[in-house]
Protein backbone atom coordinates (compact mmCIF):
# COMPACT_ATOMS: atom_id res chain seq x y z
CA UNK A 1 0.00 0.00 0.00
CA UNK A 2 2.51 2.80 -1.37
CA UNK A 3 1.90 6.33 0.09
CA UNK A 4 -0.31 5.14 2.82
CA UNK A 5 1.67 4.67 5.18
CA UNK A 6 1.49 8.34 6.38
CA UNK A 7 -1.73 9.66 4.81
CA UNK A 8 -3.61 9.82 7.72
CA UNK A 9 -1.99 10.31 10.62
CA UNK A 10 0.88 12.60 9.69
CA UNK A 11 1.19 16.45 8.63
CA UNK A 12 4.33 15.66 7.00
CA UNK A 13 3.88 15.20 3.03
CA UNK A 14 4.38 12.04 1.30
CA UNK A 15 7.52 11.46 1.86
CA UNK A 16 11.31 11.40 1.23
CA UNK A 17 11.07 7.75 1.82
CA UNK A 18 9.32 7.06 -0.80
CA UNK A 19 9.83 7.51 -4.86
CA UNK A 20 10.74 11.51 -4.74
CA UNK A 21 12.59 11.46 -1.69
CA UNK A 22 15.11 14.68 -2.17
CA UNK A 23 12.68 16.67 -3.39
CA UNK A 24 10.34 16.56 0.13
CA UNK A 25 13.61 15.95 2.21
CA UNK A 26 15.56 19.56 0.92
CA UNK A 27 12.63 21.22 2.67
CA UNK A 28 13.16 19.53 5.94
CA UNK A 29 13.69 21.59 9.25
CA UNK A 30 17.16 19.41 9.80
CA UNK A 31 18.36 21.78 12.49
CA UNK A 32 15.37 20.12 14.17
CA UNK A 33 17.16 17.08 13.24
CA UNK A 34 20.43 18.14 14.49
CA UNK A 35 18.78 18.84 17.98
CA UNK A 36 17.76 15.58 18.01
CA UNK A 37 20.80 14.17 17.18
CA UNK A 38 21.92 16.03 20.29
CA UNK A 39 19.25 14.52 22.67
CA UNK A 40 18.35 18.58 22.68
CA UNK A 41 14.44 18.21 20.96
CA UNK A 42 11.80 18.35 23.91
CA UNK A 43 8.40 18.91 23.80
CA UNK A 44 6.39 19.95 20.95
CA UNK A 45 9.57 19.92 18.72
CA UNK A 46 10.07 16.58 20.31
CA UNK A 47 7.08 15.17 18.37
CA UNK A 48 8.07 17.30 15.28
CA UNK A 49 11.39 15.77 15.31
CA UNK A 50 9.72 12.23 16.07
CA UNK A 51 7.45 12.86 13.44
CA UNK A 52 10.24 13.85 10.75
CA UNK A 53 12.03 11.06 11.21
CA UNK A 54 9.17 8.63 11.01
CA UNK A 55 8.63 9.78 7.89
CA UNK A 56 12.00 10.49 6.48
CA UNK A 57 14.86 7.94 5.72
CA UNK A 58 17.35 10.50 4.65
CA UNK A 59 16.68 12.98 7.76
CA UNK A 60 17.56 9.18 9.81
CA UNK A 61 21.03 9.24 7.80
CA UNK A 62 21.06 12.66 8.08
CA UNK A 63 20.45 12.56 12.39
CA UNK A 64 22.99 8.97 12.18
CA UNK A 65 25.68 11.27 10.41
CA UNK A 66 25.74 13.96 12.98
CA UNK A 67 25.66 12.03 16.18
CA UNK A 68 29.32 10.43 13.98
CA UNK A 69 30.50 13.42 13.74
CA UNK A 70 30.17 14.66 17.00
CA UNK A 71 31.54 11.56 18.63
CA UNK A 72 34.72 11.93 16.13
CA UNK A 73 34.81 15.94 17.19
CA UNK A 74 34.77 14.26 20.73
CA UNK A 75 38.03 11.90 19.69
CA UNK A 76 39.66 14.75 18.02
CA UNK A 77 42.78 15.02 20.50
CA UNK A 78 44.35 18.30 21.77
CA UNK A 79 46.78 20.14 19.54
CA UNK A 80 49.70 19.39 21.91
CA UNK A 81 49.26 16.13 21.47
CA UNK A 82 50.65 16.89 17.52
CA UNK A 83 54.46 15.88 17.34
CA UNK A 84 54.45 16.64 14.21
CA UNK A 85 53.86 20.04 14.10
CA UNK A 86 56.83 22.79 14.75
CA UNK A 87 56.95 24.19 18.05
CA UNK A 88 55.60 27.33 18.91
CA UNK A 89 57.31 29.98 20.76
CA UNK A 90 54.76 29.11 24.48
CA UNK A 91 56.80 31.77 26.70
CA UNK A 92 54.23 34.46 26.91
CA UNK A 93 55.42 35.81 30.49
CA UNK A 94 55.85 39.62 30.21
CA UNK A 95 58.63 41.60 30.68
CA UNK A 96 59.36 44.26 33.02
CA UNK A 97 59.90 46.45 29.93
CA UNK A 98 56.54 45.31 28.36
CA UNK A 99 54.86 45.32 32.12
CA UNK A 100 56.00 48.97 32.47
CA UNK A 101 54.70 50.25 28.98
CA UNK A 102 51.12 48.56 29.59
CA UNK A 103 50.91 49.97 33.10
CA UNK A 104 52.29 53.28 31.94
CA UNK A 105 50.65 54.22 29.05
CA UNK A 106 46.85 52.72 30.08
CA UNK A 107 44.80 54.98 29.05
CA UNK A 108 46.51 55.77 26.11
CA UNK A 109 47.19 52.72 24.92
CA UNK A 110 43.70 51.78 25.35
CA UNK A 111 42.57 54.80 23.63
CA UNK A 112 44.80 54.07 20.96
CA UNK A 113 43.39 50.57 20.51
CA UNK A 114 40.12 51.83 20.44
CA UNK A 115 40.55 54.52 17.99
CA UNK A 116 42.50 52.05 15.86
CA UNK A 117 39.32 49.28 15.96
CA UNK A 118 37.03 52.26 14.95
CA UNK A 119 39.12 53.04 11.75
CA UNK A 120 39.70 49.86 10.99
CA UNK A 121 35.57 48.79 11.84
CA UNK A 122 34.21 52.19 9.97
CA UNK A 123 36.97 53.84 7.82
CA UNK A 124 35.99 52.55 4.61
CA UNK A 125 32.13 53.82 5.07
CA UNK A 126 32.86 56.09 6.48
CA UNK A 127 35.77 57.09 4.09
CA UNK A 128 34.24 56.29 1.14
CA UNK A 129 30.91 58.83 2.88
CA UNK A 130 33.21 61.76 3.18
CA UNK A 131 35.17 61.01 -0.48
CA UNK A 132 32.03 61.42 -2.06
CA UNK A 133 30.77 64.43 0.31
CA UNK A 134 33.66 66.10 -0.94
CA UNK A 135 33.89 65.11 -4.75
CA UNK A 136 30.00 66.36 -5.07
CA UNK A 137 31.04 69.40 -2.90
CA UNK A 138 34.09 70.36 -5.22
CA UNK A 139 31.97 69.85 -8.12
CA UNK A 140 29.29 72.16 -6.92
CA UNK A 141 32.13 74.86 -5.66
CA UNK A 142 33.65 74.41 -8.92
CA UNK A 143 30.71 74.90 -11.45
CA UNK A 144 29.41 77.86 -9.08
CA UNK A 145 33.32 79.55 -9.56
CA UNK A 146 33.04 78.62 -13.28
CA UNK A 147 35.82 76.41 -13.52
CA UNK A 148 33.41 73.92 -15.47
CA UNK A 149 31.91 76.16 -17.70
CA UNK A 150 29.46 77.80 -15.31
CA UNK A 151 28.10 81.47 -15.76
CA UNK A 152 30.09 83.32 -13.12
CA UNK A 153 34.11 82.81 -13.81
CA UNK A 154 36.86 85.37 -12.39
CA UNK A 155 38.06 85.41 -15.55
CA UNK A 156 35.01 84.23 -17.80
CA UNK A 157 33.34 87.37 -16.65
CA UNK A 158 32.75 89.53 -20.33
CA UNK A 159 32.17 85.83 -21.68
CA UNK A 160 29.46 85.34 -18.87
CA UNK A 161 27.86 88.84 -19.32
CA UNK A 162 28.04 88.76 -22.98
CA UNK A 163 26.13 85.40 -22.96
CA UNK A 164 23.20 87.19 -20.64
CA UNK A 165 20.91 88.30 -22.84
CA UNK A 166 21.05 85.13 -24.40
CA UNK A 167 20.55 83.43 -21.40
CA UNK A 168 17.97 85.45 -20.24
CA UNK A 169 15.63 85.18 -23.31
CA UNK A 170 16.09 81.35 -23.06
CA UNK A 171 15.33 81.27 -19.57
CA UNK A 172 11.58 84.34 -19.08
CA UNK A 173 11.06 83.37 -15.77
CA UNK A 174 14.70 85.10 -14.86
CA UNK A 175 13.67 88.49 -14.37
CA UNK A 176 16.39 91.54 -14.57
CA UNK A 177 17.77 92.37 -11.12
CA UNK A 178 17.40 95.10 -9.42
CA UNK A 179 20.04 98.14 -10.42
CA UNK A 180 19.81 97.19 -14.10
CA UNK A 181 22.32 100.14 -14.52
CA UNK A 182 24.94 98.95 -12.23
CA UNK A 183 26.22 96.62 -14.68
CA UNK A 184 25.49 93.47 -12.73
CA UNK A 185 21.76 92.98 -13.49
CA UNK A 186 23.25 91.17 -16.86
CA UNK A 187 25.41 89.03 -15.08
CA UNK A 188 23.14 87.59 -11.88
CA UNK A 189 20.41 86.20 -14.13
CA UNK A 190 22.85 84.91 -16.40
CA UNK A 191 25.18 82.93 -13.79
CA UNK A 192 21.44 82.21 -12.59
CA UNK A 193 20.26 80.93 -15.50
CA UNK A 194 23.28 78.84 -16.26
CA UNK A 195 23.61 77.00 -12.92
CA UNK A 196 19.98 75.98 -13.83
CA UNK A 197 18.24 78.60 -11.63
CA UNK A 198 14.98 80.57 -11.65
CA UNK A 199 15.53 82.80 -9.80
CA UNK A 200 16.11 86.43 -9.88
CA UNK A 201 18.71 88.37 -9.42
CA UNK A 202 18.22 89.55 -5.68
CA UNK A 203 17.62 86.03 -4.65
CA UNK A 204 21.00 84.53 -6.34
CA UNK A 205 23.18 82.24 -4.56
CA UNK A 206 25.75 84.42 -2.80
CA UNK A 207 28.28 82.54 -4.11
CA UNK A 208 26.68 84.11 -7.85
CA UNK A 209 26.16 87.60 -5.90
CA UNK A 210 29.58 87.71 -4.08
CA UNK A 211 31.80 87.24 -7.75
CA UNK A 212 29.37 89.29 -9.69
CA UNK A 213 31.24 92.20 -10.03
CA UNK A 214 33.77 90.36 -12.14
CA UNK A 215 31.20 91.56 -14.64
CA UNK A 216 31.17 93.67 -17.05
CA UNK A 217 31.27 96.84 -14.56
CA UNK A 218 34.17 95.35 -13.13
CA UNK A 219 37.53 97.68 -13.09
CA UNK A 220 40.89 96.25 -13.37
CA UNK A 221 42.07 99.33 -10.82
CA UNK A 222 41.94 98.64 -7.49
CA UNK A 223 39.03 100.24 -5.89
CA UNK A 224 37.59 100.11 -2.58
CA UNK A 225 34.53 98.91 -3.82
CA UNK A 226 33.38 96.03 -1.79
CA UNK A 227 32.85 92.31 -3.44
CA UNK A 228 29.71 91.89 -4.99
CA UNK A 229 29.06 95.59 -5.58
CA UNK A 230 29.26 96.94 -8.91
CA UNK A 231 32.70 97.28 -10.44
CA UNK A 232 34.39 95.01 -7.46
CA UNK A 233 38.25 93.65 -8.54
CA UNK A 234 39.10 90.41 -8.68
CA UNK A 235 41.25 90.62 -6.28
CA UNK A 236 38.43 91.82 -3.93
CA UNK A 237 36.98 88.71 -4.39
CA UNK A 238 39.65 86.61 -3.81
CA UNK A 239 40.75 88.32 -0.42
CA UNK A 240 37.14 87.91 1.05
CA UNK A 241 36.62 84.36 -0.76
CA UNK A 242 32.92 83.65 -1.36
CA UNK A 243 30.82 80.78 0.25
CA UNK A 244 31.74 78.64 -2.85
CA UNK A 245 35.14 79.16 -2.59
CA UNK A 246 34.98 78.06 1.59
CA UNK A 247 32.77 75.36 -0.43
CA UNK A 248 35.60 74.33 -2.78
CA UNK A 249 37.95 74.43 0.19
CA UNK A 250 35.86 72.08 2.47
CA UNK A 251 35.16 69.89 -0.28
CA UNK A 252 38.31 69.36 -0.77
CA UNK A 253 39.43 68.37 2.31
CA UNK A 254 36.31 66.10 2.99
CA UNK A 255 38.03 64.32 -0.09
CA UNK A 256 41.40 63.91 1.13
CA UNK A 257 40.49 62.72 4.67
CA UNK A 258 37.56 60.51 2.76
CA UNK A 259 40.97 58.96 0.79
CA UNK A 260 42.96 59.12 3.64
CA UNK A 261 40.90 56.81 5.69
CA UNK A 262 40.12 54.37 3.10
CA UNK A 263 43.58 53.56 2.91
CA UNK A 264 44.22 53.65 6.35
CA UNK A 265 41.78 51.17 6.92
CA UNK A 266 42.79 48.84 4.43
CA UNK A 267 46.35 49.13 5.12
CA UNK A 268 44.94 48.36 9.28
CA UNK A 269 42.49 45.90 8.02
CA UNK B 1 40.12 54.97 40.67
CA UNK B 2 41.11 51.48 40.95
CA UNK B 3 39.27 49.08 42.63
CA UNK B 4 42.13 47.61 45.16
CA UNK B 5 39.77 45.93 47.69
CA UNK B 6 40.97 42.25 47.80
CA UNK B 7 39.11 39.79 46.25
CA UNK B 8 36.86 37.34 48.66
CA UNK B 9 37.82 34.28 49.79
CA UNK B 10 36.78 31.10 47.84
CA UNK B 11 37.11 27.44 48.47
CA UNK B 12 38.35 26.02 45.25
CA UNK B 13 42.18 25.53 45.92
CA UNK B 14 42.62 26.56 42.15
CA UNK B 15 40.67 29.37 42.47
CA UNK B 16 41.94 30.45 45.50
CA UNK B 17 45.71 30.15 44.15
CA UNK B 18 44.75 32.00 40.80
CA UNK B 19 42.89 34.71 43.19
CA UNK B 20 45.89 35.13 45.29
CA UNK B 21 47.83 35.80 42.20
CA UNK B 22 46.20 38.26 40.83
CA UNK B 23 45.86 40.28 43.98
CA UNK B 24 49.43 40.27 44.46
CA UNK B 25 49.54 41.02 40.35
CA UNK B 26 47.51 44.22 40.64
CA UNK B 27 49.80 45.06 43.82
CA UNK B 28 52.04 45.46 41.26
CA UNK B 29 53.89 42.19 41.41
CA UNK B 30 54.87 41.10 37.81
CA UNK B 31 56.34 37.67 39.17
CA UNK B 32 53.08 37.09 40.29
CA UNK B 33 51.37 37.62 36.87
CA UNK B 34 53.74 35.81 35.14
CA UNK B 35 52.76 32.75 37.60
CA UNK B 36 49.23 33.19 36.36
CA UNK B 37 50.91 33.02 32.61
CA UNK B 38 52.67 30.23 32.99
CA UNK B 39 49.57 28.18 34.08
CA UNK B 40 47.82 29.35 31.74
CA UNK B 41 49.28 29.82 28.56
CA UNK B 42 49.21 26.24 27.12
CA UNK B 43 45.77 25.67 28.34
CA UNK B 44 45.06 29.01 25.94
CA UNK B 45 46.77 28.23 23.68
CA UNK B 46 45.51 24.67 22.85
CA UNK B 47 42.14 26.25 23.33
CA UNK B 48 43.00 29.37 20.47
CA UNK B 49 44.79 27.68 18.00
CA UNK B 50 41.85 25.98 16.48
CA UNK B 51 40.17 29.08 16.06
CA UNK B 52 42.05 30.97 14.44
CA UNK B 53 44.31 29.94 10.68
CA UNK B 54 47.36 28.77 12.13
CA UNK B 55 49.93 28.91 15.12
CA UNK B 56 51.31 31.94 15.04
CA UNK B 57 48.01 33.98 14.88
CA UNK B 58 46.99 31.82 17.81
CA UNK B 59 50.60 32.80 19.75
CA UNK B 60 49.94 36.34 18.72
CA UNK B 61 46.14 36.07 20.04
CA UNK B 62 47.63 34.88 23.58
CA UNK B 63 50.35 37.36 23.59
CA UNK B 64 47.68 39.86 22.79
CA UNK B 65 45.31 38.68 25.44
CA UNK B 66 47.70 38.39 28.53
CA UNK B 67 48.46 42.05 27.66
CA UNK B 68 45.15 42.97 27.57
CA UNK B 69 44.77 41.04 30.90
CA UNK B 70 47.38 42.86 32.07
CA UNK B 71 46.19 45.91 31.36
CA UNK B 72 42.67 45.24 32.55
CA UNK B 73 43.37 43.00 35.72
CA UNK B 74 42.24 46.08 38.49
CA UNK B 75 39.09 45.90 36.43
CA UNK B 76 38.69 42.32 37.55
CA UNK B 77 35.10 41.78 39.48
CA UNK B 78 35.91 38.08 40.80
CA UNK B 79 34.44 34.89 39.70
CA UNK B 80 36.63 32.05 37.45
CA UNK B 81 40.12 33.72 36.90
CA UNK B 82 40.65 30.79 34.44
CA UNK B 83 37.37 32.18 32.27
CA UNK B 84 37.92 35.42 32.85
CA UNK B 85 41.51 34.73 31.00
CA UNK B 86 39.32 32.58 28.57
CA UNK B 87 37.10 34.99 27.78
CA UNK B 88 39.86 37.51 26.51
CA UNK B 89 41.83 34.97 24.45
CA UNK B 90 38.67 33.89 22.59
CA UNK B 91 37.39 37.61 21.80
CA UNK B 92 41.57 37.85 20.85
CA UNK B 93 40.76 34.80 18.17
CA UNK B 94 38.09 36.33 17.10
CA UNK B 95 40.25 39.49 16.29
CA UNK B 96 42.40 37.16 14.58
CA UNK B 97 39.20 35.49 12.37
CA UNK B 98 38.24 39.07 11.55
CA UNK B 99 41.58 39.56 10.08
CA UNK B 100 41.95 36.26 8.35
CA UNK B 101 38.61 36.86 6.96
CA UNK B 102 40.52 40.37 5.45
CA UNK B 103 42.83 38.25 4.36
CA UNK B 104 41.98 35.21 3.38
CA UNK B 105 44.80 32.50 2.52
CA UNK B 106 45.22 28.35 3.04
CA UNK B 107 43.10 28.14 5.26
CA UNK B 108 44.75 26.00 8.47
CA UNK B 109 47.60 24.43 6.96
CA UNK B 110 49.14 23.77 9.94
CA UNK B 111 45.96 21.39 11.03
CA UNK B 112 45.74 19.94 7.61
CA UNK B 113 49.36 19.08 7.96
CA UNK B 114 49.76 15.12 6.70
CA UNK B 115 52.36 14.68 8.16
CA UNK B 116 51.25 14.61 11.58
CA UNK B 117 49.56 10.73 12.91
CA UNK B 118 47.91 10.45 16.59
CA UNK B 119 49.99 8.91 19.08
CA UNK B 120 49.64 5.05 18.75
CA UNK B 121 47.38 2.89 21.17
CA UNK B 122 49.44 -0.11 22.14
CA UNK B 123 46.26 -2.30 21.26
CA UNK B 124 45.43 -0.17 17.81
CA UNK B 125 46.64 -2.31 14.76
CA UNK B 126 48.02 0.02 11.77
CA UNK B 127 44.50 -0.32 9.68
CA UNK B 128 42.56 1.27 12.76
CA UNK B 129 45.22 4.02 13.33
CA UNK B 130 45.34 4.53 9.68
CA UNK B 131 41.73 5.36 9.76
CA UNK B 132 41.61 7.61 12.87
CA UNK B 133 44.30 9.70 11.51
CA UNK B 134 42.27 9.86 8.20
CA UNK B 135 39.29 10.48 10.04
CA UNK B 136 40.60 13.25 11.75
CA UNK B 137 42.73 14.90 9.20
CA UNK B 138 38.92 15.27 7.15
CA UNK B 139 37.76 16.39 10.28
CA UNK B 140 40.29 19.14 10.95
CA UNK B 141 40.09 20.31 7.42
CA UNK B 142 36.10 20.49 7.53
CA UNK B 143 36.44 22.33 10.55
CA UNK B 144 39.05 24.95 9.06
CA UNK B 145 35.77 25.34 6.34
CA UNK B 146 32.62 26.84 8.47
CA UNK B 147 32.03 29.86 9.60
CA UNK B 148 34.65 31.31 12.38
CA UNK B 149 31.47 31.69 14.69
CA UNK B 150 30.19 27.95 14.11
CA UNK B 151 34.22 26.60 14.54
CA UNK B 152 34.15 28.37 18.00
CA UNK B 153 31.25 26.87 19.48
CA UNK B 154 31.82 23.55 18.18
CA UNK B 155 35.51 23.38 19.47
CA UNK B 156 34.38 24.59 22.96
CA UNK B 157 31.70 22.18 23.69
CA UNK B 158 33.13 19.12 21.40
CA UNK B 159 36.42 19.49 21.58
CA UNK B 160 37.11 21.38 24.66
CA UNK B 161 34.17 20.26 26.83
CA UNK B 162 32.78 23.53 27.63
CA UNK B 163 28.82 23.78 28.83
CA UNK B 164 26.71 26.44 26.92
CA UNK B 165 25.96 28.51 29.69
CA UNK B 166 30.16 28.51 29.38
CA UNK B 167 30.44 29.34 25.93
CA UNK B 168 27.50 31.63 25.86
CA UNK B 169 29.31 33.95 28.81
CA UNK B 170 32.93 33.35 26.71
CA UNK B 171 31.42 34.83 23.62
CA UNK B 172 28.97 36.85 24.79
CA UNK B 173 26.11 35.70 23.17
CA UNK B 174 22.75 33.84 24.19
CA UNK B 175 22.47 29.69 25.06
CA UNK B 176 20.04 29.43 22.24
CA UNK B 177 22.45 30.95 19.59
CA UNK B 178 25.20 29.26 21.18
CA UNK B 179 23.36 25.34 20.57
CA UNK B 180 22.05 27.02 16.73
CA UNK B 181 25.67 27.43 15.91
CA UNK B 182 26.62 24.37 17.40
CA UNK B 183 23.86 23.02 15.34
CA UNK B 184 24.33 24.52 11.99
CA UNK B 185 28.41 23.86 12.14
CA UNK B 186 27.51 20.31 12.40
CA UNK B 187 25.44 20.20 9.78
CA UNK B 188 28.14 22.17 7.84
CA UNK B 189 30.33 19.71 8.59
CA UNK B 190 28.41 16.79 7.32
CA UNK B 191 27.71 18.85 4.18
CA UNK B 192 31.35 19.00 3.95
CA UNK B 193 32.26 15.61 4.59
CA UNK B 194 29.11 14.47 2.30
CA UNK B 195 31.90 12.34 0.60
CA UNK B 196 33.88 10.93 3.43
CA UNK B 197 31.27 9.95 5.45
CA UNK B 198 31.79 5.87 5.72
CA UNK B 199 34.91 7.41 7.72
CA UNK B 200 32.59 7.88 10.27
CA UNK B 201 30.21 5.28 10.17
CA UNK B 202 32.35 2.97 11.66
Amino acid sequence: MAGSRFASSCTIEWTCSVADGRAYHSKHDLELVAAWAAGEATGPDLERAERLLDACDLCVVVARDLRAITLALQELPAVEAMPGLPAAPRDFRLTAEQAARLRSNVPLVQWTDRLVAAVVAFGRPVGASLAALGFVGLLVGATSLGFLGGGAAFGGGATSASSAPMAAAANPTAAPAQGDESGISGIVPAATAATGGTEPGPKASDAVRGLAGAGPGASAEPTSVPPGAPGATFSNAVSQPAPATWLLVASVAALVAGVGLIVIATRRG
Amino acid sequence: MEDVRPTPVVDDPVQRRDMILLDRARGGDLNAFNDLVVVYQDMLFALIVRMVPDRDSASDAVQEAFFSAYRNMAGFRGGSVKSWLSRIAINAAMDAQRLKKRRPADPYPELEDDTWQPPADASADPVTTSLTAERHHALNGALARITGDQRNAIVLYDVEGYDYAEIAELTNVSVGTVKSRIHRGRLALRELLHDRMDLFRG
